[in-house]
């Protein structure tokens, strides 16, 4: 899976883009959301804070929306402009 | 036409270009944003815009639609900048065209306090006070909110 970050988010995650394994147990953004952020404390902070979007395959999905290996998730702030 | 890209835009080719495909038009407005040299924490050398390519041109696109709609324009153009632009660069060009000029005018207006608050653009300037992340302030909400309780048939104006 193809995990893309946007923004403040990029800099919490340390990355923009990140390929990974998905394992069976993370099956919604929900899940990947606690997974992706496990080891990076300010960007679980910042995920879970709300304000952040997720896209699957480009489409706004909710903690509850299914995620699998094949797709490309995007976190985003929802909060830009300026 | 609406578009994202890094390049400059030349605003006098996009309303020539919007005119061009406008049938019926008697009138058109432009509005060109450019980047500020300064904000409230000092001077500022250069603007930094992220974008998702599809993600935040199918927002435009949607934005758009609400507009023409609204306005009941015959023609429409949004570009929009990406990338690290200098101080004093052309950021966004926005373009409506309509029967009549209230119309074009207004959608202009209403186009440029939507994409302000609601755009997906991250932005950072970098600057005498270092680098700082950029988001709408109060009184962008305030502009984006006037026309929640604004909706007019602009189709007979």
């Amino acid at each position: 899976m193809k995990v893309l970050f946007f923004g403040r988010l990029a800099e919490l995650a340390g990355t923009r883009e990140q390929v990974v394994d998905l394992p069976a147990a993370v099956a919604d953004i929900g899940a990947l959301r606690d997974w992706i952020a496990a080891d990076r404390p300010l960007l679980r902070e910042a995920l879970h804070a709300g304000g952040t979007a997720v896209l699957v395959n480009d489409a706004l999905g909710r903690g509850s929306a299914p995620v699998s290996e094949a797709d490309e998730v995007a976190f985003l702030p929802i909060v830009s402009g300026g | 036409m609406i578009r994202v890209q890094s390049e400059r835009f030349d605003a006098a080719a996009e309303t020539a270009a919007l005119l061009r495909t406008a049938r019926g038009a008697g009138a058109v407005a432009s509005f060109v944003g450019v980047v500020r040299g300064d904000s409230g924490e000092g001077r500022v050398a250069i603007l930094e815009l992220e974008h998702h390519p599809r993600f935040t041109l199918a927002v435009l696109e949607a934005i758009g639609s609400e507009a023409r709609r609204r306005f009941d324009l015959v023609g429409l153009a949004i570009v929009h900048r990406h990338g690290a632009m200098p101080a004093g660069d052309p950021i966004v060009f926005v373009g409506a065209a309509a029967r009549h000029r209230r119309s074009a005018f207004e959608a202009v207006d209403y186009l440029m306090d939507r994409l302000k608050v609601e755009a997906p653009f991250w932005k950072r300037e970098h600057g005498s006070g270092g680098v700082r992340w950029v988001e709408p302030g109060p009184g962008d909400r305030a502009d984006r909110a006037r026309w929640d309780v604004m909706e007019t048939d602009h189709s007979q104006a």
